[in-house]
Parts: structure tokens; sequence; C-alpha cells
């Protein structure tokens, strides 16, 4: 079942196996929701405004481990944002944030 | 929506990051106290450097009753990262003022989780938060009373090693 949507990336849930599975592009991860929670920490706590620095965010992307390390993704700015939004709408949708702006610190 | 997610944590997600934030106030707190201990040591406050070491003490275990909590609900808890500690205090009335800042700092800290808690009707965090905002009342009230204490012996002449003394009061077992 579909969670939540935006323009680059999807979030889905399955109830038979309790997995999410996150769609960035052509690849889907498959989450616990553990692991779920990691990567939204991972990304959120992402300091927005270094991403425009060319030193940590050369050529426009970004190189990200997810999972313990298990995948390895590549996002544009662009799409970093895209996905922060993602899991903004996705934590609202599963009832587990009435904000739509996050409080993250 | 099945609520897989609402079944793993029982939360709000605002409530865990701002506990997270918590979590670190502690972590900062506990290190400022062992550096105000350091401080008292050095400058021959012996039994107030007794009082920051329990101080630091406590400080942790404040962090790690709010770690657990998150462990407790499903939630994710990070290890805090802590920096930029002060070990600079010009004397002993100093010291205890920048303490009682902190306090205030952190019971202002917990009241506005309290307060977001409420707003979003997440009762497990703000009940979870009651134990919280007790006990800042009487962290902040101890330090308070210090420096009262202070305030009236002076810092002249044998003052100092007077106050130092008078510590031992405020160090219960
Ligand atoms: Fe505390
Ligand atoms: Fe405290």
């Amino acid at each position: 079942m579909l969670v939540a949507n935006t323009k680059y990336c999807s979030l889905r849930q399955d109830a038979s196996n309790r997995f999410f599975y996150l769609h960035l592009g052509h690849k889907s991860i498959p989450l616990r929701f553990c692991e779920l929670l990691a990567v939204r920490e991972k990304i959120l706590s992402l300091e927005m405004a270094s991403l425009f620095y060319e030193e940590s965010c050369p050529h426009d992307f970004k190189i990200l481990t997810l999972c313990n390390q298990q995948h390895l993704v590549l996002l544009t700015i662009e799409e970093i944002l895209d996905l922060r939004e993602l899991l903004l709408q996705a934590f609202v949708r599963m009832g587990l944030s009435c904000a739509r702006e996050s409080v993250y610190i | 929506m099945n609520d897989i997610a609402r079944q793993q944590l029982s939360i709000q997600i605002e409530s865990m990051d701002l506990l997270n934030g918590q979590i670190k106030m502690e972590a900062h707190a506990s290190a400022a106290y062992l550096a105000m201990a350091s401080w008292c040591e050095q400058n021959g406050f012996f039994t107030s450097a007794k009082f920051f070491f329990k101080q630091t003490e406590e400080e942790r275990e404040h962090m790690m009753k709010i770690f657990n909590f998150l462990i407790d609900t499903g939630g994710s808890p990070i290890s805090p990262e802590v920096s930029g500690i002060n070990h600079e205090f010009s004397s002993i009335k100093d010291v205890f003022e920048s303490a009682l800042q902190h306090e205030v700092k952190v019971s202002e800290s917990i009241k506005n989780i309290v307060k977001k808690a409420r707003a979003s009707m997440d009762i497990t965090t703000e009940r979870f938060l009651d134990w919280f905002v007790l006990e800042q009342v009487e962290e902040e009230n101890t330090i308070r009373d210090i420096l009262d204490m202070i305030e009236l012996t002076g810092m002249e002449g044998v003052g100092k090693q007077m106050i130092d003394n008078s510590i031992e009061k405020w160090i219960e077992e």
C-alpha cells in the first residue's frame, strides 16, 4: 500500500511482512520500521545549507549510505529535498506526526 | 492506513526528535558539571567538587532515563555529541551562577517539549516528562539556595572556605 509519494520517490508498506519499501528512481530499498527511522534521521539531519557548498556536495550530488551501509545511493540536491519532503509526508500519513514542518533539531 | 508504523512507535515522531535533543542537553549538562568539578578541585573547593561530581552522575541518569524511554516506545535514541564545554570561571560564585543558568535552560526546554507533546495529543510523552518537570524545580531550588548562601557568607577572607564547607549540606546521600 502506498504511504506517500513525491516527484522522485515513494514509500510503500507491505502489511504481510511489515516491511516498508522506499523507491528512489530505479532502486527499491526494503526497510524495517527501525531502518525507516534511521533513514529519516540521516536525511533530516543533513544540514541543508551545507549541500550548496562545493566541498560537501561536489557536482551537485551527494553519496549516502543507508541501512548500516547496505545501500549506497547517489542523490542530487533536488532529490534529497524531495526525499526529505517524502519522509515528512509519510510520518504525517502514518499518524505519527501532525506537523507539516519538521521540528527536527 | 493500516498502521504498522503506529504499532512500532508509541509516541509522536516530533516528540522523539525533541527527546533526542533533550538527551543531548542532559549529556551537555553532565559534561559541563564535570568541568565545574575540575575547576573546583583545582581551586581548592573540594566539597563543591564533590557536589559537581554527583551532579554529573545525576545528569547522566537523566539522559539514560530518556534514552531508555525512547527504546521502550520503539523510537530511535541517538548517542549525543557534546562539545563547547566551558572550563573557565572567575569565582566559585560564577561557577554556581552558570550552573543555575544551565538548569533554567533545561527546565525551559523540558516545558517546551511538554507543550509540543500536549499540542499533538502525545499523552505518553507528556506524562513521562512529569518527573522531569518536578526534578527541575528541585535542581533550580538547590542552586538558588547555594547562591543565597554564597551571598550571605561573602567571598572575603575565610568566606571562601566557609562557602565550600557549607556545600556539604546539599550533597544528599
Ligand atoms: Fe537533568
Ligand atoms: Fe540538572
